[in-house]
């Protein structure tokens, strides 16, 4: 710990050091600089780290708006198929009714087509 | 040593170490709890005043390292919102940014010295180096620093300052 500055450092970081090297830095110039210019830093950071940033906490937005956009897309999604769900079974339209739908009334018949024996209903081209 | 006593005796340091880490309030808070459930929850190292206090600080830099490792994506958004004047603001953006500019060790070797006292040996129990590795790296830091801060080292020369504790050679 010969150097100039390590010695100026010691001193001011409180590590011991040999008073003779001590007084041979604080003869340089450029340790005396030194010596205010650390302490001035220190001072500094310091006050800063002592005026406490307020209300500082950034919450992580992309990950919580990505799921609050997820979980309202579910919200809405849900509510549709419950919504429609609910208007489905309270009012049963037949007319609407799909085809297939068991449960549906069928159309009554406009003709009335018996089969008979011994007729060929195959339709014949030019026949 | 209990984790109470740990608790009181550091608790101060860890915070403000890791809020000059983190930049967060609320993220330092929260870390300095998990710091000492930690502490609490380890057994602590047979060690004098000073290797209990190195340990703790090693908990501390590992979380935050931790922390800052798994937001760093979310670094931009990071907004640091004080309730001060203009210059003052400046001041304090200037050193964030200067400390932002040193390397990561380099910047923990600095705030464990500034921030929270540590002895040299401490640091070197914290960041598990050599005391020598320690001071080199402090001196550099400092050297950045001084180089980084030099409007404001400057304008603040002719303010009084106070010098902390000082051991002689015996």
């Amino acid at each position: 710990m010969s150097d100039v500055h390590d010695v100026i450092e010691a001193f001011i970081d409180g590590e011991r050091v040999d008073p003779a090297l001590l007084k041979q830095a604080l003869a340089d110039e450029a340790g005396r600089d030194l010596l205010i210019d650390v302490l001035v830093l220190r001072s500094l950071v310091a006050e800063q780290a002592a005026r406490r940033p307020v209300a500082t906490e950034a919450p992580p937005r992309s990950r919580v708006s990505r799921l609050r956009l997820v979980v309202a897309a579910a919200g809405i999604a849900g509510l549709g198929l419950f919504g429609g769900y609910l208007a489905g079974s309270h009012h049963p339209s037949p007319a609407a009714a799909p085809a297939g739908v068991s449960g549906a009334m069928a159309p009554a018949p406009t003709h009335i087509i018996r089969l008979e024996n011994g007729v060929d209903w195959n339709e014949k081209v030019g026949g | 040593m209990d984790a109470e006593f740990l608790f009181a005796e550091h608790q101060q340091g860890v915070f403000r170490y890791l809020c000059r880490i983190v930049g967060r309030t609320e993220t330092a808070r929260d870390l300095t709890q998990e710091v000492f459930l930690r502490v609490s929850r380890s057994p602590a190292p047979e060690a004098d005043s000073a290797g209990r206090r190195a340990w703790v600080f090693k908990i501390a830099r590992n979380l935050a390292l931790n922390h800052l490792r798994d937001t760093r994506h979310e670094a931009a958004t990071v907004e640091l919102v004080e309730s001060a004047e203009p210059a003052v603001q400046e001041l304090g953006a200037a050193i964030r940014q200067a400390l932002a500019g040193l390397a990561e060790l380099d910047r923990d070797v600095f705030l464990l010295r500034e921030t929270a006292g540590l002895s040299y040996d401490e640091i070197a129990g914290a960041c598990e180096l050599t005391v020598e590795a320690v001071r080199a790296r402090l001196k550099r830091a400092r050297q950045e620093l001084r180089e980084a801060l030099a409007g404001p080292i400057e304008v603040h020369r002719n303010r009084p300052v106070r010098c902390g504790h000082v051991r002689l050679e015996d």
